[in-house]
């Protein structure tokens, strides 16, 4: 680093931090947002599920885990009883 | 951005989308830039930047920040992020370092040539600075951000928004003074 000839002042300071330059924003850059938007899969969308879908879960569920238990506690009584 | 254009983006609006990156994009751009992001890790990180906001859009809630504090939050994380994973600090890069965004002829050439001199060891000091510090002083030199959304967005009180700036303000110029180094 080059050192500055002059201490810099405050006011300098203020206004070489005003007048900063950037990159401009490229002509495409809109475009191709809105390409990466378009490219994404649908599932990256994360959704609330809906009532429905809760029904659906417990209605299919409970009869499984029944299905389970009832199947271990025959196996059980059979193994048990001999 | 009006009420019904972000009802919009959040329902999934692709033309509302659209009018949120229009709007956005040179603010961001210019908030990326002065934090001494090179010009390609800029648009990387500002398109990255409109595609969380897209994905994550059912998760803003205009009651607690607004659109353009929230697009911030974003990009700043992703930008810390960056910086924080690339060892951009102390390195030099072509494309942001060199006075080549401007073509201002109104002013002579021996000036254009000081500015750019002095533009140059503005942002080599830049580079020195924490990636905290850097967002901070880049917020704080955008047009129109107030100090409470600052301190929003940095997630720090205004109190605090004052004294950091105060010290990063401090720091520059010992930089460019040449106090922090020895030649």
């Amino acid at each position: 680093m080059t050192k500055h000839t002059k201490p810099i002042t405050d006011d300098a300071l203020n206004e070489l931090l005003t007048n900063i330059e950037t990159p401009p924003v490229p002509e495409y850059f809109s475009h191709n947002v809105m390409q990466a938007i378009e490219a994404l899969p649908s599932e990256d969308i994360v959704t609330k599920p809906s009532w429905w879908q809760w029904l659906a879960l417990i209605g299919g569920g409970v009869p499984a885990i029944m299905q389970l238990a009832t199947f271990v506690f025959s196996a059980w009584h059979i193994a048990s009883v001999g | 951005m009006n009420t019904q254009q972000i009802q919009g983006f959040q329902q999934g609006d692709k033309d509302a989308f659209a009018a949120l990156v229009s709007r956005f994009q040179t603010p961001l751009f210019a908030y990326l830039g002065r934090m001494g992001l090179p010009a390609a890790m800029t648009e990387e990180v500002a398109q990255e930047t409109f595609i969380r906001a897209w994905q994550s859009r059912e998760q803003f809630d205009p009651t607690r920040s607004s659109i353009s504090t929230w697009l911030f939050t974003i990009a700043r994380r992703l930008a810390i992020n960056e910086l924080s994973r690339a060892s951009y600090r102390y390195e030099q890069t072509s494309d942001n370092n060199e006075s080549t965004y401007t073509d201002d002829t109104s002013i002579s050439s021996e000036q254009t040539l000081q500015l750019a001199e002095q533009q140059k060891l503005l942002q080599q000091a830049i580079q020195t600075l924490d990636a905290n510090d850097r967002s901070l002083l880049a917020l704080a030199y955008l047009k129109d951000l107030e100090l409470s959304i600052i301190a929003e967005i940095e997630g720090i009180p205004v109190g605090t928004v004052k004294s950091r700036l105060h010290r990063i303000r401090q720091q520059l110029k010992r930089t460019l003074n040449g106090d922090d180094f020895h030649d």
